[in-house]
């Protein structure tokens, strides 16, 4: 059983009247990439700011580190994050920058502020300074500072904004690098699902501060996967059919007039014809792909 | 907490700021002496209004009152400018609690206001010493005690803008409030002069900063001095603890 290294339980935030957080549960194990997704204002960064310590919890518990409330000082050395936009000193340059942070952290081996820059690919920035970079190279520094002193858990809030497309392929393998390889935890929010699904292993979607769904990548794309739906009455009928005479047993039975097959080698006509042949009455067949968004807007719209 | 103070004073020494603010406060010190000295005939120490002989060290000594606005850039540089860039949240999500932040801001700006006001009054001593003669600047250990119990006067004014800097998280609001309210106590106080005099002079204006700093150079009153060290020393203490029980629960933007 993995450790447990981020779980919050019933966590709420109000501002006043607004409550950005409500009732918020979520468990990220060790060796998680856990994507947050949601709309903006949804509380993906609300989270992310508790759990750091930037913002105080109104209601609930959440323990970091299996240590319930903010992590001490000693804890926190092993986080390292990306919240909102980055924020340096603009009258330094990036190496100057990472090495301030580098003192606070007490990290005596300054070859790691070479490593972290090297990683981010911001090796070649002299002597220009921060407030000179590019959104995309100040995105890469943000990320650069939260791998700086290799922590156990990074919390990156939409760390690929301002990334041109190579940049984003770049980060996407970094993350999964610092994962694989070094066993990092990684908690990641991001508006582009495409992104998050393609390095995330666990997700949680969350809308008006609720929690829609917390779901694994396997259970994601069998939701999301690309199906024959049929409607019928006789669902029962039509699943004989379909392992005896078709012999598919890849298919699910979503409700009493409804079936998803997952068969990719079968087509709609086909599956009519032969539902019809053997006496199934079938009120309507056609093909079905859930993207991400379709996936996202069908939880927003149950709730 | 030590690492954050190095770090701080790490970024200090790489900006330009303060090097500004050393070479400023040499190019005050020096054209001072030169003027004193070239105004009143080289070498030649003055009485003030009261009959006492004051040399040019002790009429510096009087002045200390306006490093009160050099403080506010010590202020600035070690802790506003980590709210107005930002870059406290660094600090905060993965490397200390606020109590180790606080504190460490505290500390890094303490030890930079006594740096700077110990290195502005050692150059004038020793400066007004090398050109006007030692006939003509005071005993140096008295000088370095009129200077230490100014130092408490200016640590409750750094206090208060660590308070206010606390309070605030805003460097528009921390200047707006910091750097008026010299002027603005002295109107507030000039204003109500005429309805409560007694109150004024004999409490409000007796412990005002710049009247105290020039007090402590020539006024040997020792209830004085100790009621004026009480009171800033306090202050140096409580206020920056009120900006903090702000700070502990505020969100950081």
């Amino acid at each position: 059983m993995r450790d447990i290294i981020v779980k919050t339980e019933k966590l709420s935030k109000s501002y006043g009247k607004f409550k950005a957080l409500d009732e918020v549960d979520m468990t990220v194990y060790q060796g998680d990439i856990y994507g947050l997704i949601g709309r903006n204002g949804a509380g993906k960064t609300t989270i992310m700011k508790i759990i750091s310590g930037l913002a105080v919890k109104t209601e609930g518990v959440f323990e970091v580190f299996s240590k319930s409330g903010e992590a001490s000082a000693e804890d926190k050395k092993r986080i390292g994050c990306l919240i909102e936009n980055p924020a340096f000193f603009g009258n330094m340059t990036a190496y100057q920058n990472l090495k301030y942070y580098a003192i606070q952290k007490g990290i005596a081996d300054k070859k790691q502020i070479d490593d972290a820059l090297e990683l981010v690919g911001l090796t070649n920035t002299g002597k220009k300074k921060y407030r000179q970079f590019s959104l995309g190279m100040k995105q890469r520094l943000g990320i650069a500072l939260a791998v700086l002193d290799n922590p156990d858990l990074i919390i990156l809030d939409e760390p690929i904004n301002g990334l041109d497309p190579i940049g984003i392929s770049e980060l996407r393998e970094t993350f999964k690098k610092l994962n694989s390889e070094r066993g990092i935890t990684i908690i990641i929010s991001s508006h582009i699902l495409s992104e998050l699904y393609a390095v995330a292993n666990r997700f949680l979607f969350i809308e008006n501060g609720r929690v829609l769904k917390e779901i694994t990548k396997e259970e994601l794309e069998i939701a999301c996967k690309r199906c024959i739906v049929v409607k019928t009455p006789d669902t029962k009928s039509a699943a004989v059919v379909l392992e005896e005479t078709l012999g598919i047993t890849d298919y699910s039975v979503v409700s009493s007039g409804e079936l998803h097959i997952y068969e990719k080698k079968l087509s709609p006509e086909q599956l009519t014809k032969t539902l019809f042949e053997n006496g199934v009455s079938i009120s309507g067949v056609f093909e079905n792909i859930v993207s991400l968004e379709d996936y996202f807007k069908s939880l927003v719209e149950v709730k | 907490m030590l690492n954050i103070i190095r770090a701080d004073f790490y970024r200090i020494f790489r900006s330009k700021s303060i090097y500004i603010i050393l070479i400023l406060m040499l190019l005050i010190d020096i054209s001072s002496i030169i003027l004193d000295s070239s105004a009143m005939c080289i070498g030649v120490a003055y009485h003030n209004d009261s009959g006492i002989m004051m040399t040019s060290d002790a009429n510096a000594l009087t002045s200390n009152g306006n490093l009160y606005y050099f403080f506010t850039f010590v202020v600035v540089g070690i802790l506003i400018s980590d709210f107005t860039n930002k870059t406290i949240k660094n600090t905060l999500s993965s490397n200390c609690t606020r109590i180790c932040y606080f504190l460490s801001k505290t500390f890094s700006v303490y030890i930079a206001a006594t740096i700077l006001f110990s290195a502005h009054n050692a150059f004038f001593y020793i400066l007004n010493y090398f050109v006007n003669g030692s006939k003509h600047a005071m005993d140096a250990g008295e000088y370095a005690q009129i200077a230490i119990l100014q130092m408490s006067v200016l640590f409750g004014m750094t206090g208060f803008m660590l308070m206010i800097g606390f309070l605030t998280k805003n460097g528009t609001a921390f200047n707006t409030l910091t750097l008026s309210l010299p002027l603005t106590y002295a109107l507030i106080l000039m204003f109500l002069y005429d309805y409560f005099p007694e109150i004024i002079e004999n409490y409000l204006l007796k412990y005002e900063m710049h009247t105290t700093i020039g007090s402590l150079v020539y006024n040997s009153d020792h209830t004085y001095k100790l009621t004026v060290v009480t009171i800033y020393l306090s202050a140096t203490v409580v206020l920056p603890i009120l900006g903090y029980l702000n700070f502990r629960k505020s969100e950081i933007k």
